[in-house]
């Protein structure tokens, strides 16, 4: 398996506290790995340190070979990493359609055109249709964000990413808050259209983490404690005690 | 189709009959009105569409102005010439602007416009062999356009009135294409934008130098429609009653800007004529607007239509 995402030795400090300790471990391509761990573990602090948004105080990271560190979060996309938010973090204002169709452009590189930008729009925004189409969300199109439900925001947020076509999706908590069938709904989307896409994916409902991933990271403390195949972390007493062992799994 | 053709028609028909109809006076008023519109609609694509407050929109408007006065005094007042250095003067001073505020925000972004303006202030009043100091800039030579010499009030105000079209077309152009969509979104959701893959300063800077653009253009002909150019066409009091006209037209309309400029400008040139505190009107119009059409007269106006459409239907 060739690995898409390569981890070594990544630490991160603020001030006297240690976020991050030689974290290491890979993603392959295609391949959907969990990522999970109590509260704290570092885990959206690892997802802010792999796309950019915070700088690691030791260890590289690798993107399809290639060394991604020092590199703004621009140009972790443009090589193909996208990311979503805790929270969904869309554009209220603005519709479906145009949320989606920001994506869009950016990826097609008509993001900051003026010349010749009504054809690149108009482009965008049939994609962005035929996406929500996809996900079942055709007739929402023209709803402004903030007029959608929770559930509704989370998948146009998933599908804003989706649309940069990115190698490796930085999924963090995208079903906090949804129900199970709106989670299945909305992973069943990430996996049936876009197989191409290697997931690492945050969550803190273990059933879902284990129904859909290949391997499973498991996180305390800034550390990796755990990984393998679900069965296999299901099975590792360290994890068990650390954080499945207080959910009874 | 045919709110196109009224948008053209409407403005193209007042600009006509004021020329035909109004005084000298009254017509280089209107040319002021439209050149502070320009660079108001400017500042409207910033802090309205790119949420970026500015409190130095003035260096760039009368930065232009001076180096249009200077060039023609030099030169002659081609009107190619006076547009040209105005639009590469803005252009460049909104570069330098973007270089050094556009990477913070806020409050922040505020001041360090602020400053920026008032360090061109500083040139504009010390540097006394070239733009006159305190003095300011007189006696330019007349515009003109080929053989025609544009002097009249009639010829500046039609002058103004054709730049301010195209300068209205050209940003709402701007507003409407990718480019305009990214600066939205860097105003409602920048860590969105990043995570897109956006440089939020590549769309931030390329509206600054935009901007700088539009207002040089219009501080171009400023000093040809004002027979004068001074130091307080750059200064940090200029800047924040443009942020007051853009208020009192309404952010985000573009079109807004030039309703601004004339409620301003009216109390301004008229009130005065009775009472030095002119300035306590612009306060009260201030305070009424934010209360009342927290959206500006431009959104005032946009209700009545609606209103008066549902009543025709």
């Amino acid at each position: 398996m060739t690995a898409i995402l390569e981890l070594r030795g990544v630490g991160k400090r603020f001030g006297a506290f240690s976020a991050l300790r030689d974290v290491a471990f890979d993603v392959g391509e295609r391949e959907t790995v969990g990522l999970i761990g109590p509260n704290g573990a570092g885990k959206t602090t690892l997802f802010n340190v792999i796309t950019g948004f915070l700088r690691p105080d030791e260890g590289s990271i690798r993107l399809a070979g290639q060394s991604i560190d020092g590199m703004a979060p621009a140009q972790r996309v443009a090589r193909g990493l996208a990311r979503t938010f805790q929270t969904a973090m869309v554009f209220p204002g603005l519709t479906a359609r145009e949320n989606i169709a920001m994506a869009v452009r950016q990826h097609a590189g008509d993001g900051l055109r003026w010349f010749g930008g009504a054809r690149a729009a108009s482009a965008a925004a049939e994609i962005a249709v035929r996406l929500l189409g996809d996900a079942g969300l055709a007739h929402r199109a023209e709803t402004p964000l903030r007029d959608m439900s929770h559930g509704e925001r989370r998948i146009v947020d998933a599908l804003m990413s989706l649309a940069l076509s990115p190698r490796l999706l930085l999924l963090d908590e995208p079903t906090a808050g949804l129900t199970r069938a709106e989670s299945d709904r909305l992973l069943g989307i990430l996996r049936r259209n876009h197989a191409d896409t290697a997931l690492l994916l945050v969550a803190h409902d273990i059933d879902i983490v284990f129904g859909h991933c290949d391997r499973v990271v498991v996180m305390e403390l800034g550390r990796v404690i755990g990984s393998g195949t679900p069965a296999e972390v299901r099975e590792d007493a360290e994890v068990r005690r650390a954080y499945l062992g207080s959910t009874g799994g | 189709m045919k709110r196109n053709i009224a948008m053209v028609a409407l403005p193209a028909a007042a600009a006509a009959a004021a020329a035909l109809l109004a005084d000298d006076f009254v017509l280089r008023f209107l040319a002021e009105i439209l050149l502070f519109g320009i660079a108001v609609m400017s500042l409207d694509i910033l802090i309205g569409f790119g949420g970026l407050m500015s409190l130095g929109h003035a260096a760039l408007f009368g930065g232009a102005a001076y180096a249009a006065a200077i060039a023609a005094r030099q030169w002659g007042g081609d009107v190619a010439l006076v547009l040209g250095s105005g639009i590469a003067t803005g252009m460049v001073l909104a570069a330098l602007m973007g270089v050094v505020v556009l990477r913070s925000g806020h409050l922040f972004l505020l001041i360090l416009t602020l400053l920026m303006g008032q360090m061109v202030w500083e040139v504009a009043f010390h540097w006394r062999e070239v733009t006159g100091g305190a003095d300011g800039l007189r006696g330019l030579p007349a515009l003109s356009l080929g053989p025609w010499t544009l002097s009249t009030a009639r010829a500046l105000f039609l002058l103004a009135a054709l730049l301010a079209a195209v300068a209205f077309v050209v940003g709402r152009s701007f507003v409407a294409a990718p480019i305009g969509r990214a600066l939205v979104g860097t105003r409602e959701e920048p860590i969105r934008m990043a995570a897109l893959g956006y440089s939020l300063f590549a769309v931030r800077f390329r509206a600054l130098v935009l901007a700088g653009a539009l207002a040089g253009a219009a501080g171009a002909l400023f000093p040809f429609v004002n027979l004068y150019v001074g130091p307080q066409s750059v200064h940090w009091t200029q800047s924040a009653a443009m942020v007051i006209m853009l208020v009192i037209g309404g952010i985000g309309s573009l079109w807004g800007a030039f309703i601004g400029s004339a409620v301003y400008l009216g109390i301004q040139t008229y009130l005065s004529a009775y009472t030095d505190r002119w300035q306590l009107c612009v306060g009260l119009v201030f305070v009424l607007t934010v209360l009342l059409l927290p959206n500006g007269i431009a959104s005032g106006l946009r209700i009545l239509r609606d209103r008066l459409r549902r009543r025709g239907a």
